[in-house]
């Protein structure tokens, strides 16, 4: 069954209990029963492979052991069990609890949830539903973006902070194109349900060799998340895409801490996002910034943070609005700011839709290294597939249709829909990097004389069919002027 | 190309879409690049008046009423400069037009009294001023302290400079109480009265304007100002060929609104024409009456069927014919279908006696009342639920559907064409609904939003959603007769007068199944659908034709404006032929 199906599923279930009340709430309560059953699935694995594992839960409260048999408790007695026993313990958990450090995540985790069903019995059902997913189906394990996407749609209210969930080919394509290497520092500063952040360890895991390249890896994905509701899921995420213990995915407003508290022990080496656009920051975030940036954009303040905390030689990859590019006043001493401290040297465009359905605007992938300054900036402007008007929830862009970019990437040429700008053009143009695709060949139009025939052969061809069909009624009919039907 | 091969074209150019808004745009690029016939040689240029208008700028400046505006000349807007008459002249916006950009004006300045504010919506796209549409005022003392040179004055040319509807014009009359420029607004004027004020409200209507000004646009939300503005160049004619080109667009333009109406008038006649002419051959109850209808028909035929929306007018008269048995004629040796519709009898009642199917109770008796149209005395009139098994298929589960059997869904069929748009495998269509299952040769009715005339015959076993009804005709009926009979103008009245449900209307099964279809014998089914088959493939032919036709006429007036836009030899003969109105 389609992931989305079940979790329209869960949500009417959860509909049904007097206990949650609305959206939100539902939302909340499904994250941390996801977060219970995967953490289960986790260390099953864990206790195969490793001596010696021990788990920081006492044995009663794991999913395995209340949540996973379908006839199991319910009722009344699963929701005193929850609400008694289950959430206290977990809120209460020693740190050193378990063999790996997850005693902290755990508490973590409870700490932020609550347990909003008031019925046991429509408790037992949701876990059912949630035992009916299958989370270790290898060939895809984005389904977070999926059920993110699909509660995002029923809180109407997301695009109003600029949240838009990034589709896999887009974050595919910028992790590909970042290419971060193990041992190196990966940190998403807005990571949402972690999409990026998994990308990334698909990308940086085809090198691990040893248990030392493993706990390396562990140790590089850093992730920061506003909200709780996606921080859970992207916990989870994390967990599910072998991060053992993802204590490093904080949940905290990257923008909250001052720009000047990051020291060098805080740079990483890549950042790849895809910052809240649109949205604006509650008073006092922009205090944090250099006066000369202050602003309450959030994309903006974003764009400020990365050059600062990206190390000398770092590589960025960012998801911007056409907005950034032009805009002028505080976005231009940013865009000189880029210009001059980072190499921007790929900007790719992408068409409407892509983001679809929560947002129609045009949207921009920039690519820079910090350390050295632009001296030309290529653009590519992404091209709908054949036959494509623009994207849809039923026709969304495609990995493959990267493809052109990839091949262009390493061997760069000017063609229909690549072209190289020198930055004294776009400091000419006072920091506008919203250039236009020069090498677009205008639509030809044709010689009028030839129009003219054409239209003439037409016509001939108008009265032709026009008399068949005529002539062919009259057949049926009867032609007039004899008065008689044949 | 000839000025006269134009000319006789010109119709061709004007009925296209959007054709007279493009000649329009002709005659004003024509106008600013002094090719419609307006020049003489004796003309002076202006350059004496131009020195004049410098002088008194400068003495301005001095006296610090006018502010120097600096321009940064732009390199792409100079190269959009043309060739002009030699005695004609260049010039940069500012050099001899005054403009003023409106001041920002906050919301919490805006008051319910006081001096009035222009708005944008004040300038209506035909070039009037409508100063009542709009009630934003600033206080009386506000206007003292800060904006008294914002006021408006009488003759003031006003722009609008920002948003989707930007370069909409009007010119300021003094309607007796002070108005004050506002954002998004500028008012301009020549510096000189001797100019002709209305070459530059032509002017700004011209292509050539609008493209500089596009040329500097930036962002999503057209957005303009003065400095915009300034960095536009206007040729400049002599005064009095300024005064000429203006008389001269007046009359074109003048002749462009009546040929607007006339076009307009022409092509609602020929809709109102087709309809009515085809609808009284529809109705006809008689022979006689049926002839004297066909007569009009056949002779306003070429007319009529000229407009597309008459071509589908001309499909529901052929299946509406097509079902009164005036299509093909009737051979008196065909079994009368009364035959038929006795051996469907007995047929349906072994099969209830079998327990295969159900009588269905809700099956009324023909009466007389259900007899509207006189049909021929070989025909019968049935019900549907009469003569074919309604949506009693089997419904399956969709674990039951096999990988790559056929799944129809009603968004695959477009809506009256009746073409399959596409056909999708159940292993691409995860669906968890269960499906009704139907066999090739089923009629699939869709059920839902029925005025969507949705009808088709299937061509291949498959399983459809329940909102489309496969429907079996009993024995040897022709399936495609039924489904043109379900799509007859007369059915889908029916069916509109008895869907029930506001958002989602469906047609019920009592309703359906006791649809009236005039049922001829068999092998006059077969050479119906025939011969509709042949009528509607030519109508789909002319259709595309005119589609076509409609293609190349729209190509062709944007080819001949980017002509004359470009200067091109071409652009000569379009103004001669012009000019010739």
């Amino acid at each position: 069954m389609a992931v989305g199906t079940t979790i329209k599923t869960i949500q009417d279930i959860m509909r049904k209990d007097a206990g949650v009340d609305g959206d939100a709430q539902r939302i909340s309560q499904l994250s941390w029963m996801l977060f219970l059953k995967i953490f289960d699935d986790k260390e099953k694995e864990y206790e195969l492979f490793r001596k010696g594992y021990r788990s920081p839960m006492p044995d009663r409260l794991r999913w395995r052991n209340w949540a996973a048999d379908p006839e199991g408790i319910t009722g009344d007695v699963l929701l005193k069990f929850i609400d008694a026993d289950l959430f206290p313990t977990l809120k209460e958990l020693p740190a050193e609890a378990g063999s790996n450090g997850s005693g902290i995540l755990l508490r973590r985790v409870f700490e932020d949830s609550y347990n909003y069903m008031k019925n046991g019995t429509l408790v037992r059902q949701v876990a059912n539903k949630i035992n009916d997913i299958d989370f270790n189906r290898t060939e895809d394990r984005h389904l977070f973006g999926e059920i993110y996407e699909k509660i995002l749609k029923d809180l109407q209210s997301a695009g109003n902070a600029g949240e838009y969930y990034t589709p896999r080919a887009v974050t595919q394509f910028m992790v590909d194109m970042v290419d971060p290497k193990l041992g190196e520092s990966i940190l998403d500063p807005a990571c949402g349900t972690g999409g990026f952040l998994a990308c990334a360890i698909e990308n940086m895991r085809m090198s691990v060799k040893t248990i030392e390249d493993e706990a390396l890896l562990q140790s590089s994905i850093h992730g920061v998340e506003k909200k709780p509701m996606p921080h859970l899921l992207c916990v989870t995420n994390m967990m599910l895409h072998g991060i053992d213990v993802p204590i490093q995915i904080r949940h905290d407003n990257t923008l909250a801490r001052p720009l000047k508290d990051y020291s060098a022990r805080d740079r990483v080496d890549v950042i790849v996002t895809n910052p809240p656009f649109g949205g604006m920051e509650e008073d006092g975030i922009e205090q944090n910034f250099p006066s000369m940036y202050q602003t309450r954009e959030t994309a903006d303040l974003f764009l400020v943070l990365i050059m600062h905390i990206l190390k000398d030689g770092g590589r960025a990859a960012i998801v911007l609005p056409d907005g950034t590019l032009f805009g002028e006043g505080i976005k231009t001493r940013i865009k000189e700011k880029l210009l001059m401290e980072c190499n921007l040297h790929t900007i790719v465009r992408l068409p409407n839709g892509v983001f679809a359905p929560y947002t129609g605007i045009k949207t921009n992938l920039l690519f820079f290294e910090k350390g050295k300054p632009t001296k030309e900036i290529w653009y590519y402007e992404h091209s709908y597939p054949e036959g494509y008007k623009s994207y849809s929830k039923t026709k969304p862009i495609r990995i493959e249709g990267f493809a052109p970019e990839k091949a262009w990437w390493t061997n760069r040429t000017e063609n229909n829909h690549a072209w190289r700008v020198p930055v004294e053009q776009v400091i000419e143009n006072g920091y506008n990097l919203d250039i236009k695709n020069p090498n677009v060949v205008p639509d030809d139009l044709g010689d009028p004389v030839e129009l003219l025939r054409d239209y003439e052969r037409i016509q001939a061809e108008v009265a032709a069919t026009c008399a068949a069909l005529k002539q062919e009624l009259m057949a049926s009919l009867g032609t007039p002027s004899s008065g008689k039907k044949k | 190309m000839s000025a006269d091969l134009l000319s006789e074209h010109f119709a061709t150019l004007a009925t296209a879409p959007n054709g007279i808004a493009r000649l329009r745009e002709l005659i004003l690029q024509l106008a600013v690049q002094g090719k419609l016939e307006t020049q003489d040689a004796r003309d002076k240029p202006t350059s004496d008046l131009i020195e004049e208008i410098q002088k008194e700028k400068t003495a301005l400046i001095e006296k610090k009423r006018l502010r120097e505006i600096k321009t940064t000349e732009l390199k792409k807007i100079q190269e959009m400069k043309y060739e002009i008459p030699p005695n004609w002249t260049w010039h940069s916006m500012g050099e001899v037009v005054f403009f003023q950009e409106g001041p920002g004006i906050r919301n919490w300045q805006f008051r319910t009294m006081g001096v009035k504010l222009l708005n944008v919506s004040n300038i209506l796209n035909n070039g009037e001023l409508e100063l009542n549409n709009s009630d934003k005022y600033v206080s009386e003392e506000e206007v003292v302290e800060k904006y008294l040179h914002f006021l408006i004055e009488d003759k003031d040319l006003l722009l609008a400079s920002s948003g989707g509807s930007w370069g909409k014009t009007a010119w300021f009359k003094d309607p007796g109480y002070p108005v004050i420029l506002n954002t998004s607004t500028i008012r301009l004027r020549f510096y000189s009265e001797q100019f002709a004020e209305r070459y530059l409200q032509y002017f700004m209507q011209t292509i050539f304007f609008r493209q500089q000004m596009v040329s500097q646009l930036v962002g999503m939300q057209p957005n303009f100002g003065s400095t915009h503005l300034s960095r536009c160049y206007i040729p400049l004619p002599p005064l009095a060929e300024q005064l000429r080109i203006v008389a001269k667009v007046d009359r074109l333009m003048a002749f462009c609104d009546e040929l607007e109406v006339r076009l307009q008038r022409e092509q609602a006649g020929c809709l109102k024409l087709g309809n009515a002419i085809l609808s009284a051959l529809q109705n006809a109850k008689t022979p006689e009456e049926f002839e004297a209808q066909w007569i009009p028909v056949c002779e306003a035929f070429d007319l009529i069927l000229d407009c597309p929306q008459n071509v589908s007018v001309l499909r529901q008269t052929i299946l509406q014919l097509a079902v009164q048995g005036r299509l093909v004629r009737q051979e008196p040796k065909d079994e009368p279908s009364r035959k038929l519709v006795e051996r469907i009898k007995k047929e349906k009642e072994r099969l209830v006696q079998v327990g295969k199917i159900k009588q269905d109770k809700r099956l009324e008796l023909i009466s007389d009342k259900d007899i509207r149209q006189p049909v021929p005395p070989t025909w019968a009139i049935t019900r549907l639920g009469e003569i074919a098994e309604y949506g009693s298929q089997i419904k399956v589960l969709s674990q039951e559907i096999s990988e790559d059997a056929w799944v129809f869904d009603l968004e695959d069929l477009e809506k009256d064409t009746s073409r399959i748009l596409q056909k999708v495998r159940f292993r691409d269509r995860q669906s968890l609904s269960s499906k009704s299952k139907f066999r090739k040769g089923d009629v699939l009715y869709g059920k839902l939003r029925p005025y969507l005339n949705k009808v088709v015959v299937a061509d291949e076993d498959g399983y459809c959603t329940t909102e489309i009804v496969p429907i079996r005709p009993y024995l040897d009926i022709d399936p495609k007769y039924l489904m043109y009979a379900l799509k007859t103008p007369g059915f889908l009245a029916y069916v509109n007068s008895k869907t029930y449900g506001i958002k989602m209307p469906r047609l019920g099964t009592a309703d359906a199944i006791n649809t009236i279809i005039p049922l001829p014998p068999l092998s006059e089914q077969h050479r119906i659908v025939a011969k509709v088959d042949a009528l509607m493939a030519l109508c789909d032919a002319l259709e595309s034709r005119l589609k076509e036709r409609a293609g190349v006429q729209g190509r062709l007036v944007a080819a001949v404006v980017e002509q004359v836009a470009n200067q091109n030899k071409f652009a000569d003969v379009v103004a001669k032929s012009i000019s010739l109105r």
